[in-house]
């Protein structure tokens, strides 16, 4: 099953090399199905083929096939890849067809990695493919590398990755040298520095606080089927890593509470540059960092319930996490996916040039604002129900006689809803501004509707999360086996099951009462009249409330960990007759972590500038001195 | 059951109607009946619309949707000495969730209309949100930690103010002023908000309904007042007696709602509305009692000081 979806997947590649895309996609399409029959036969049935690899010394057996955990993540791939596929081809037709071939190729390469990362419980196989999925990911970024902008996000992005593989590669290296084998299997109770090591390199892939800076780079450079398959699918790697990492390490309380006030900076930090970005990519690029944090608190209850011996909490918060990251994978392609149609359509990503979309591009509005919803966790789609499991995993802990963890689930669950208040606003503000009011320049004014192949992609996903935020109660059993693999077995009651039923019936109630109310309001009379303006006979668009305008009274607070510059330029004559203003958020991480090291860096072998001479003699005589040096070396070390 | 749902259709209505009234007597004019605020609503149902043509099917389904999400959220809310119609384990994150998506409806449909004083609006009250909502949260997990993870009716029920018992009477005491705090600025009272005034600048809800008309207006009024109800009602569970039998915890949970009332109507006589430009600091207030309130019962739960 699972050699036949890889078979069909390489097959791709060598459609993307003929630019052969409907062939491309037919490829993957099919390749996904067989990777997730294969995945859902392991999560539902425990029928898992593992495939055993001898390899030469000393790198040992490789062992490949799904866990359970494993499955479960190679579905959320498998889907979003096709997803991504699917809509790709539809953006891709208003490119020219040169470098389609390569980017289809890395793209097809990528998909590829991404399935293997799951696949492989080996840990050197695992960090080629690992590697692989980075350098690919980084060639499809780079579609339009024309613009300069384009290849420094690149750039950037790759360094980082490369940060990543270091610190990786380090821990493996590390948990060798601790049990004596490459095997995942046998990486049991690994000590504090390779856990360490590991646990830095995954966090870089997700976007946990302080190494998150490059994912409001890299995903708004990228073409958008690209960044939706990047920020819903490829980050979730990084959360599949650290769940095996928790699995493989001796877990301690205290790292979990430090995880646990990690993720919550990280959510914190994400929604409030979510909040000030006036890019629509950048806003929702930084909401994959909000996500990424609420990820990281349900993992790090699910440890403490683990230890506390607390199995409701622990399952509670495990089942919370997989859902969320499953969610994720839903709506963030879905408003990356609709971004690029907003793009493509107005040439503009910022939300001040942006308004009454609703009305010129209907679908995508409706979609954008299902997206919204489910983003912003609101009751009746996919993202509450997500929240609610963590929620619940949290103050589950309650009342128990331990005063640390009581502290932390309040002080946690009171900082996750903040952070799902400040996520609100900055959807509310994204919908409203970018849909929602009049047009604020020309290029929203005449933007038009898409074409059907990039609506339907997102329909499917929208649709989901609608559908899935309905039935709380069959998760409680649908991760039961992933639970019992990984040690979060927990007793399903009654009550448990009650209450999620319970919130259906909520839900159900609302929707009827919606339903009611819209019949009866059928039957009202209406007359159209402009908007009421104090009065003022002549509103124009720009009166609107603008990006920055809107999160005004809350500026004040979340000024000390934002850092917004406005840049004013006007002429100094008496009447002056141009005037431009700019508002830039600058990211601090980027200004206090990442450039100062950049810039010691650079320093450092900016010393060794010196050596390159660009001259050939200059070289060849390098290469004399240090045959010479070996030479003295070997004479005197050796006799 | 039909009880409860009486309740949540009559008393908000009634409950402004108090408010309203209290406010006339204090003024020295004789003031409307009660009943006015429920005439005003059902007039308002028989009229036309008037709709922006700014607007589209957001402001077109916005009042309903909130509207309905409300009475949602009021089914989990217990009223009089009878349950919440729907009660569960941690049913307080529904709630919570439920207010805010209707605001999130709410104030979408007020940037739909593409007026700037719409905008403002929209602003405040999802600033005010950002605080309140973990207020709100706060509080409720903080009574978890005192009796464990349980529906919103038996949370507050079992926090019922204990005389003899100084801790209790502090919990409570800073338990009802956050919560209290918490009805005005979501009701939209003074000395947050002024519900009467008609200069837009220093509005925050009442700027947000400018353009809404007719049946849609009625239910913005309604969904205001609902909101307050809830909060009220929440107060009231933390003062009821409840070993004295079904009418007397009746009657006075009946007598603490009309108290509630009548302390709203007199603050809004007595105090003078605050700056809009500080509002945002006191909206603060709750959730700075709330971690008085959750170190209270970390000092009660570990036995006094």
């Amino acid at each position: 099953m699972t050699i036949t979806g890889f078979v069909l997947l390489t097959l791709a590649l060598v459609f993307a090399l003929t630019k052969q895309t409907k062939l491309f996609v037919v490829s993957v399409l099919t390749g996904s199905v067989f990777l997730i029959v294969a995945a859902v036969q392991t999560i539902f049935f425990n029928e898992s083929v593992i495939w055993l690899m001898t390899l030469p010394q000393p790198w040992g057996t490789a062992e490949m096939g799904y866990t359970p955990l494993s499955a479960f993540f190679a579905i959320i791939i498998g889907f979003g890849s096709s997803m991504s596929v699917l809509y790709g081809s539809g953006y891709l037709k208003k490119y020219s067809r040169e470098g389609l071939s390569s980017h289809l190729f890395f793209l097809g390469l990528l998909i590829i990695s991404m399935n293997l990362t799951v696949y492989l419980r080996h840990s050197m196989l695992f960090f080629l493919a690992w590697e692989m999925m980075s350098l690919s990911s980084f060639m499809c970024i780079l579609f339009e590398h024309k613009l300069s902008e384009t290849r420094k996000s690149a750039i950037y992005y790759f360094s980082f990755m490369q940060v990543s593989a270091f610190f990786l590669l380090i821990g493996f290296g590390l948990a060798y040298k601790q049990t004596g084998s490459f095997d995942f299997g046998a990486f049991q109770d690994l000590g504090y520095l390779p856990a360490l090591f590991i646990g830095i390199g995954f966090a870089i892939k997700t976007g946990f606080f302080p190494f998150y800076s490059w994912l409001p780079i890299a995903y708004p450079a990228a073409p958008s089927h690209v960044s939706g398959l990047m920020s819903g699918v490829m980050m979730k790697t990084g959360i599949y890593g650290i769940l095996l990492l928790m699995a493989m390490t001796n877990i301690s309380l205290t790292a979990m509470y430090v995880i646990a006030g990690i993720s919550l900076l990280t959510a914190f930090l994400g929604v409030i540059h979510a909040l000030a970005e006036s890019d629509v990519k950048k806003v929702i690029a930084y909401s994959s960092i909000e996500n990424a944090g609420i990820i990281g608190l349900g993992i790090a209850f699910a440890h403490i319930g683990l230890l506390t011996e607390h199995t409701v909490m622990a399952g509670l918060s495990m089942v919370g996490l997989l859902l969320h990251s499953l969610n994720h994978s839903l709506f963030k392609p879905l408003l990356f996916f609709l971004s690029g149609n907003i793009s493509q359509q107005t040439h503009t990503r910022e939300i001040d040039q942006l308004g009454g979309l609703q009305k010129r591009m209907p679908s995508t509005g409706t979609l954008f604002l299902i997206g919204s919803l489910a983003i912003s966790g609101m009751p009746m789609f996919n993202g509450f129900i997500s929240e609610l499991f963590i929620y619940l995993g949290m103050l589950d802990g309650l009342n128990r006689n331990n005063f640390n963890l009581n502290i932390g689930s309040i002080l946690c669950a009171a900082g996750l809803t903040f952070v799902g208040a400040l996520a609100l606003f900055a959807f509310v503000r994204l919908y409203g501004l970018v849909f929602l009011g009049e047009p604020r320049s020309d290029k929203a004014r005449n933007a038009v509707e898409v074409s059907k192949s990039m609506i339907t992609t997102p329909g499917i996903l929208a649709g989901l999360c609608f559908l899935l935020g309905l039935p709380g109660s069959i998760y409680l059993n649908f991760f039961n086996h992933i639970l019992q693999y990984q040690g979060f077995w927990f007793e399903i009651t009654p009550a448990l099951t009650k209450a999620f039923n319970l919130v259906s019936l909520v839900f159900l109630i609302i929707g009827i009462l919606i339903l009611i109310m819209l019949i009866l309001r059928r039957r009202i009379v209406k007359e159209v009249h402009p908007t009421w303006g104090c009065g003022y006979e002549k509103p124009s668009s720009r009166m609107q409330y603008t990006g920055n305008s809107m999160i005004h009274p809350l500026a004040y607070f979340i000024k000390p960990f934002i850092k917004k510059q406005d840049v004013m330029n006007y002429d100094k004559a008496l009447f002056p007759e141009s005037f431009t203003f700019e508002a830039k958020v600058h990211d601090f991480i980027h200004e206090t972590l990442i450039t100062p090291v950049k810039k010691a860096v650079l320093a450092f072998l900016n010393l060794f500038a010196g050596i390159q001479k660009g001259n050939t003699q200059v070289y060849i005589s390098y290469g004399l001195v240090f045959l010479l040096i070996v030479l003295t070396w070997a004479i005197l070390v050796v006799k | 059951m039909i009880i409860n749902i009486i309740f949540i259709l009559i008393v908000p209505l009634l409950f402004l109607g108090i408010i309203i009234r209290v406010k006339a007597i204090w003024a020295g004019r004789k003031g409307a009946s009660i009943l006015q605020p429920t005439y005003d609503v059902i007039k308002l149902l028989r009229k036309s619309e008037i709709i922006s043509s700014s607007t589209g099917f957001i402001f077109e389904i916005a009042s309903v949707v909130s509207l309905a999400l409300l009475l949602g959220a009021s089914l989990l809310v217990p009223f009089g000495n009878y349950h919440a119609i729907i009660s569960f384990k941690g049913d307080f994150i529904l709630f919570t969730y439920l207010l805010a998506f209707s605001k999130f409806i709410s104030t979408l449909s007020s940037l739909d209309t593409g007026s700037s004083f719409e905008g403002m609006g929209a602003s405040r009250e999802l600033s005010y949100t950002a605080f309140l909502e973990p207020a709100f949260l706060m509080i409720m997990a903080s009574l978890v930690y005192a009796t464990g993870l349980g529906s919103m009716s038996e949370l507050v029920a079992s926090h019922t103010v204990n005389m003899s018992n100084t801790w209790s009477v502090i919990i409570s005491v800073l338990t009802i002023l956050g919560l209290f705090i918490m009805m005005l600025i979501e009701g939209s009272r003074v000395p947050f908000d002024d519900p009467t005034t008609h200069l837009e600048l220093t509005m925050v809800h009442e700027v947000m309904v400018l353009d809404n008309s007719g049946p849609n207006l009625a239910g913005m009024t309604y969904a205001g007042a609902l909101k307050m109800t809830m909060y009220a009602s929440l107060i009231s569970y933390f003062v009821i007696p409840w070993e004295r039998g079904l009418w007397f915890v009746t009657g006075f949970y009946f007598l603490m709602m009309f108290l509630q009332a009548v302390a709203v109507g007199l603050i809004e006589s007595i105090m003078p509305r605050f700056r809009m430009s500080r509002n945002l600091e006191l909206a603060i207030i709750p959730l700075t009692l709330v971690l008085l309130v959750m170190f209270a019962l970390v000092v009660y739960r570990f036995g006094g000081v």
